[in-house]
């Protein structure tokens, strides 16, 4: 190591020059290997977050089922959604994207919809008849029939169950068109997962 | 040949390293207690040897994940060896990753100096958690795909970022492709080079301040070669016994009649997954059942705290636990926290496995979860095998699956199914009626079913045919009450030829062809259903008949005529307008979103109710 710094340890001004080159020297290894090794990496990186840009997002009103298919007993019924879905590069055709529960209360021709996906981390809840309950099999909420939790304040679900829009114009002709969405999972507030 | 070895050395310095490697010296001697490191990393290197074959079998899709598992474990020659030691091992990892923290803390060789491999392990304990949550995901089955929804779904709950995470780590705003592809890479690439990394670096770092003494006694110091490496060798030997205990372990039990051995060997495989279905049996591996159970207890906007925070903060204790270890009291401290912690981990275990053990729901999904899961199997190796759309289709195209689904949903608020339980293919298939009005179809159109209703003790008894329909005091019953009891107008033989006659029509139970008797009988039913003076007064059957204005019984309750009445009972050819309260399910075929039920669901409902399904052993002609 020595004898690869000759005699420059002697002069003051050579020291000074000797130190500014080293310092360009590192600063230029440095910035050399960095952009070697940034390149590959960032042209991986913005690959790997293309998911940000895409939308998921409702698919507007799709039809679900007949108002003939919920007999006014009150008791929420399950239907599979189901339309185009598109998986990165398979596009399928009628498959079922998501689980609806449709309700209608005694005598009337109004239907409720709630998303059958739990707010609380999205398995889907089961109706248990006996009981008028929804269930969430994974960390016991429980629901009305109608969607309301039924103790808040011990309920792991931090809110309802999502309720859907149904089309009126379109009920009042025997179908059921529901607007589909999926909402974010564990947030107190209903936000719309796109 | 000595020649030979010194020229490498002078070019590579092996010898060295072999001596650095192997004569490290061991204060106070080789001992059992000093060989859970070694097996630790001997279980890692069983996952990257397992883990590299089976990648050479695998293939990361939502259409292709699932099936090549199955090909794995069901197909390939010692697959269900191969999986079952990888999925076994990574078990056995957590359970002496967890020994050796408990060890190491107890031993206080976390201090100085040897604080940053001490976090180095930490870190490498992250990793393996890491590599078991991806692990589970990648058969792609309902169980895994479930509990890793849970997981991924919870990660919202990270501040600022949490949505964009989730959709970065899922690939997008739902699991597909994407999904196991990201997973995939994090299994068996970026993890395992991590872990490689970290493992090198704890390695050293543990062979700089050499190993921690376990006691004061003198015994002459040892080098590691060879009395620990004969004691490692012989633990990893007992690892690698307990590992294959599992694995072999279902061979023990008796399986269900015709399943596959591979079904009760190494790792389970459940049926594919499908975001659409009613998974309820959803749960994580056992080693984290304890998180699973301790977010019930947080609720609405609680959860932070019991999915991120609680479990950040103890994983933040732990790190500190070198600094902690500094005070005269803090060694005791972190022992006992340790110990708190353990307990709390084994209680909530615990709770959880109780729970579970008495929540009936929970166990009849289990049950449901592993009729299906046998079912895709046995769809599987049908002779059609698994179609190019995937697995999925599998389940979703069977009558015996989606019939009980189908019915349940339609037509169970006025029918039942109730199989008797001897006979019932599973609980799933007895269904019953909440308000039964209307016939119960359990093997409707066979000759038991026929001859009950042509019974006049029967037919208006109960709620097995017409129930409490009007045709319940229609001119049927009474046909069946007054004119079928009159022997002057019906012999009891005449009564069995209708039978017979309906039983072929239906086409459930075969006749035999070469019954003489049976046939003649048949040929007999046949012209008194055609007969004008009897069944012919009100039903067509085949003839033209201007009169009828009863069903029609031209293929009396075959596939055909059955999804003819479910499309559309009140037709002049069924009930006209006679009808009572069935709906049309199908009645448009011009327009079949107008319909209640597409063609196909009402096609696999009718060949669930005529129990015309594959069954491995009964192939049927196609
Ligand atoms: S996902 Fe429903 S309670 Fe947790």
């Amino acid at each position: 190591m020595a004898d690869s710094t000759p005699d420059v340890t002697e002069n003051p001004e050579a020291i000074a020059g000797e130190d500014r080159r080293g310092f360009v020297t590192r600063l230029m290894a440095v910035i050399c290997g960095g952009i070697a090794g940034a390149v590959p990496f960032f042209s991986g990186l913005v690959v790997i977050l293309d998911p940000l840009r895409r939308k998921g997002g409702g698919k507007g009103f799709l039809r679900v089922a007949t108002i003939d298919s919920v007999p006014d007993d009150g008791i929420p019924r399950m239907f599979p959604v189901v339309t185009d879905r598109t998986d990165a590069w398979n596009r399928y055709l009628d498959e079922p994207i998501g689980t609806v529960f449709l309700r209608r209360e005694p005598g009337s021709t109004k239907l409720e919809c709630v998303n059958a996906k739990c707010p609380h981390a999205g398995c889907n809840v089961d109706f248990n008849i006996p009981d008028r309950q929804f269930h969430c099999p994974c960390h016991d909420s429980n629901f009305e029939a109608n969607g309301i939790r039924i103790s808040p304040e011990s309920c792991p679900s931090p809110r309802d169950l999502d309720t859907l829009t149904v089309d009126p114009e379109r009920l009042q002709h025997g179908e059921v068109w529901v607007d589909f969405k999926n909402f974010l999972t564990a947030t107190t507030d209903k936000i719309e997962n796109e | 040949m000595n020649s030979l070895l010194a020229w490498l050395d002078d070019r590579t310095g092996y010898k060295s390293l072999v001596n650095e490697a192997l004569y490290e010296n061991i204060p106070g001697g080789s001992r059992w207690r000093y060989v859970w490191g070694s097996t630790l990393v001997f279980t890692f290197s069983v996952q990257v040897i397992t883990g590299l074959f089976l990648w050479m079998c695998y293939s990361p899709s939502s259409r292709s994940a699932w099936e090549s598992v199955y090909y794995i474990q069901y197909e390939m020659q010692g697959g269900w060896l191969l999986r079952g030691i990888h999925h076994f091992t990574a078990q056995a990892m957590i359970v002496l990753l967890a020994l050796h923290l408990v060890q190491v803390v107890i031993d206080g060789a976390y201090k100085a100096p040897r604080e940053v491999n001490f976090w180095l392990g930490l870190i490498l304990m992250q990793i393996v958690l890491g590599l078991a949550l991806t692990g589970y995901l990648l058969p792609w089955d309902q169980k895994g795909f479930w509990a890793t929804n849970v997981a991924t779904n919870l990660m919202v709950l990270v501040p600022v970022v949490g949505s964009d995470l989730q959709k970065i780590v899922v690939g997008g705003p739902t699991y597909g492709h994407a999904t196991l592809t990201r997973f995939f890479a994090l299994h068996a690439g970026v993890l395992p080079g991590l872990l490689i990394m970290m493992l090198g670096l704890h390695i050293a770092v543990f062979r700089r301040h050499g190993i921690k003494a376990a006691s004061m006694d003198k015994r002459p110091d040892q080098k590691f070669w060879p009395d620990q490496v004969l004691k490692d060798a012989v633990a990893c030997l007992a690892v690698l016994a307990v590992i294959l205990f599992f694995v072999l372990r279902g061979a023990m039990h008796e399986g269900h009649a015709g399943e596959p051995i591979q079904a009760r060997l190494g790792a389970e495989l459940g049926a594919p997954a499908d975001p659409a279905s009613q998974y309820s049996a959803a749960r994580p591996e056992w080693y984290f059942l304890f998180l699973f159970q301790f977010l019930k207890y947080f609720h609405g906007a609680t959860e932070v705290f019991g999915a991120i925070v609680i479990p950040g903060m103890v994983m933040g204790m732990l790190f500190v636990m070198p600094f902690i270890g500094r005070w005269k009291l803090g060694h005791g401290f972190n022992v006992g926290m340790l110990v708190v912690l353990g307990i709390g981990v084994a209680a909530l275990t615990a709770v959880a496995l109780v729970e579970d053990r008495s929540d009936k729901v929970y166990k009849d999904a289990v049950r449901t979860a592993e009729e299906d899961s046998a079912r895709a199997i046995e769809l599987a190796q049908s002779p059609r095998g698994i179609p190019d759309v995937g697995a999925t289709s599998l389940l979703r195209n069977d009558p015996k699956t989606q019939g009980p689904i189908l019915f349940t949903r339609h037509c169970a608020s006025c029918h039942a199914h109730e199989a008797p339980a001897s006979e019932s293919e599973g609980n799933r298939h007895s269904i019953s009626s909440r308000d039964p009005s209307a016939p119960d179809l359990y093997k409707f159109g066979s000759r038991d079913w026929i001859t009950g209703f042509l019974d006049p003790a029967q037919i208006d008894q109960g709620t097995r045919f017409f129930a409490t329909t009007v045709h319940k005091d229609g001119e049927m019953v009474s046909f069946v009450k007054d004119t079928l009891t009159d022997p002057d107008q019906w012999t009891k033989q005449q009564i069995d030829a209708v039978i017979t006659a309906l039983v072929a029509e239906a086409g459930i139970e075969t006749l035999d062809p070469n019954n003489e008797q049976l046939q003649t009988r048949l040929e007999e039913g046949r012209e008194l259903l055609k007969d004008a003076e009897r069944c012919a007064m009100c039903h067509k059957f085949y003839d033209e008949n201007d009169d009828a204005y009863g069903p029609d019984l031209t293929g009396y309750r075959s596939r055909q005529w059955t999804i003819d009445f479910i499309k559309d009972p009140a037709h002049e050819r069924f009930y006209g307008d006679s009808n009572d309260r069935m709906p049309a399910y199908g009645k448009d075929p011009d327009n079949p979103k107008n319909n209640i039920l597409t063609q196909r669901e009402i096609e696999l409902m009718v060949d669930w109710l005529r129990g015309d399904w594959y069954e491995r052993g009964h192939e049927v002609n196609e």
